[in-house]
């Protein structure tokens, strides 16, 4: 049985900054020593705003980026949860739970990265890709696709020490017209000559994104961490509201579910049953 | 001042606090364990336990609604035998009363549970959970049907000696008949409500938002519901009543307590925070302090009614 993790808690945390830095897409930052003392890339928190019961339920949000005491989360504002989000000013108290979830397994740092991300998935591999900066002695390159230009967010901090950053966007207006997976088409024929035990892939983006770079990557043998989502009510493991169908241990034909909050949210592609999630 | 008692008896247990977890909502209780101490809490209700583990349904298994949530979790879980050898022992190094909550398809399977489990140190009683179909008896919940009920809640009597607590579900004509069934069957206490059945459709893609169409409503949106059922219920039955449905606050518990709920469980509130029991408990007896109430059993069926209330 999967606990939370043992450094996870829940307070009141002020907001620091709270910026839209494209259309619809806000950055914002929190006072959380705590929590960032103890988050890893690929962990999770789970925010609501105190004392509303309307939306009843926390939301799932990325760590995106630790600096200091200070912890950040990128989000789109969709509905009245991050609409409310949206509104929130320097001072306001939001409660937050976390770090969850297991988080991304950093690799040997001999090992060549490709790290995939598609529209507001950027903001689960944004603190990823900091990291392998940091570690990787093997390049690192970003595949990041979007619907419209307007979305790309700004990546002052990744624009140095040898990321390799493709874009794509839908409308062609930047990079390559088309999506991630167009980016992959072009990017994995570089990689010919590298055992594929040397490589390791990180995606996080829409459904159909994760089927189709699964496809491509139990393709090549090639290992890929993925960061999945769902909707969740709890985030620690108690509600078992958030699980995805896996391959059974015995049976492969079999269905087991897993939890995304406790036993993600990172999995491994090869083991998510691809066929049994609804779009 | 004297400090408040806050002690409570149900069903035979002795209870720190009327408060408690709700079955379903706080796992096996060790998932709260990094947020409170296990031990403050009145009793810890863990999750449903089956003979055999379930897998649970597939998903979407949950979706908000206003003040509320959906959930078709399916019943999942370890199973006896994992509970037992895994769970029971480390819940055991908590000063908590443990009620396990059971739940089968068959008279038989519920009557299993109760003989493995009442063999066992660590189990302080039973909550059983009677909205599960009969299988043997087409798919009828047991909790629908009240000769059905009387008949479960009597076999297991003749079983335990252990506390058997049933948790009522509110999808009945008649509650209070469904109550009074499970007290002659021989039902130490009462546990109501369990989730009313609802339904949640995308109206863009036409689609409901669950994947088994009808789950459980939870959440602060079922209180009314849950209060009018334990204030109809506790004028009817001897037995303890324990008060669940859309609790987040101490005013919420206390409301309960007034309606004739003897204990209170507190369920989807701990979707929004771990420790929400606590804060339940806490703001409980700021209210005991605040109405200068020494002793929380004063408040137990304390509704105060015009002299010639209009029904």
């Amino acid at each position: 049985m999967p606990l939370t993790p043992r450094n996870a808690h829940a307070a009141l945390i002020p907001v620091l900054s709270n910026r839209e830095i494209v259309p619809g897409i806000f950055r914002m930052a929190f006072e959380a020593p705590r929590l960032a003392a103890g988050a890893k890339p690929g962990q999770f928190v789970m925010l609501s705003i105190p004392p509303t019961h309307d939306p009843l339920l926390p939301r799932p949000f990325a760590v995106f980026n630790v600096d200091g005491q200070r912890v950040e989360i990128l989000y789109r504002r969709v509905g009245k949860g991050t609409g409310l989000l949206s509104g929130m000013r320097t001072g306001d108290l939001l409660r937050v739970l976390g770090p969850l979830g297991n988080g991304f397994a950093l690799p040997d740092p001999s090992v060549t990265s490709i790290v995939l991300a598609g529209g507001i998935g950027f903001a689960s591999v944004h603190f990823l890709l900091l990291k392998l900066l940091k570690r990787q002695t093997a390049p690192t390159t970003l595949l990041y696709g979007v619907r419209s230009h307007e979305e790309i967010i700004p990546m002052e901090s990744l624009d140095k020490k040898g990321l390799l950053i493709r874009v794509a966007t839908e409308d062609g207006q930047q990079g390559v017209k088309g999506t991630v997976i167009d980016l992959l088409s072009t990017t994995l024929p570089r990689t010919e000559n590298l055992p594929t035990a040397t490589i390791e892939s990180f995606a996080c983006g829409p459904l159909a994104m994760l089927r189709a770079v699964a496809g491509r990557m139990k393709g090549l043998g090639m290992r890929a961490q993925f960061s999945m989502e769902s909707r969740m009510a709890c985030g620690y493991g108690v509600c078992q509201g958030c699980v995805i169908p896996f391959k059974g241990d015995d049976d492969p034909k079999q269905i087991k579910y897993r939890k995304v909050c406790t036993e993600g949210p990172v999995f491994a592609a090869e083991e998510i049953c691809w066929d049994a999630i609804q779009e | 001042m004297t400090k408040i008692d806050t002690t409570v008896s149900i069903a035979g247990l002795s209870l720190k606090t009327p408060v408690m977890t709700a079955s379903g909502t706080c796992g096996y209780g060790l998932e709260l364990t990094p947020y409170f101490d296990l031990s403050r809490l009145g009793a810890l209700v863990v999750k449903g336990i089956s003979l055999e583990p379930r897998p649970g349904n597939p998903p979407p298994r949950i979706v908000e609604t206003s003040g509320g949530m959906l959930n078709a979790i399916g019943l999942e879980n370890i199973g006896m035998e994992a509970f037992i050898a895994e769970t029971l022992p480390r819940l055991r190094e908590y000063e908590t009363v443990v009620i396990v909550n059971i739940l089968g398809e068959s008279q038989e399977e519920y009557g299993t549970l109760v003989d493995e489990m009442s063999r066992h140190e660590g189990v302080d009683g039973f909550e059983v959970n009677v909205s599960c179909p009969n299988v043997r008896k087409g798919g009828i919940a047991f909790g629908s049907d009240p000769e059905m009920l009387e008949k479960l809640v009597r076999f297991l009597r003749e079983r335990t000696e252990k506390p058997l607590i049933i948790k009522l579900s509110p999808n009945v004509t008649d509650i209070v008949d469904m109550a009074k069934r499970a007290e002659a069957g021989g039902a130490d206490g009462l546990t109501l409500i369990n989730t009313i059945r609802g339904m949640s459709i995308d109206s863009e893609s036409r689609r409901p938002h669950l994947a088994t169409v009808v789950g459980g409503l939870s959440g602060p949106a079922i209180k009314p519901v849950a209060l009018r059922m334990v204030w109809e219920v506790a004028q009817q039955v001897k037995i303890p009543v324990v008060g669940v449905g859309g609790i987040l606050s101490g005013e919420d518990a206390v409301e309960f307590l007034i309606a004739g709920a003897t204990a209170v469980q507190v369920g989807t509130a701990h979707f929004r925070n771990p420790a929400a029991c606590i804060e339940v408990m806490e703001g409980m007896e700021r209210y005991l302090e605040r109405h200068a109430i020494q002793d929380v059993r004063d408040l137990i069926g304390s509704i105060q009614l015009d002299p010639s209330p209009v029904a």
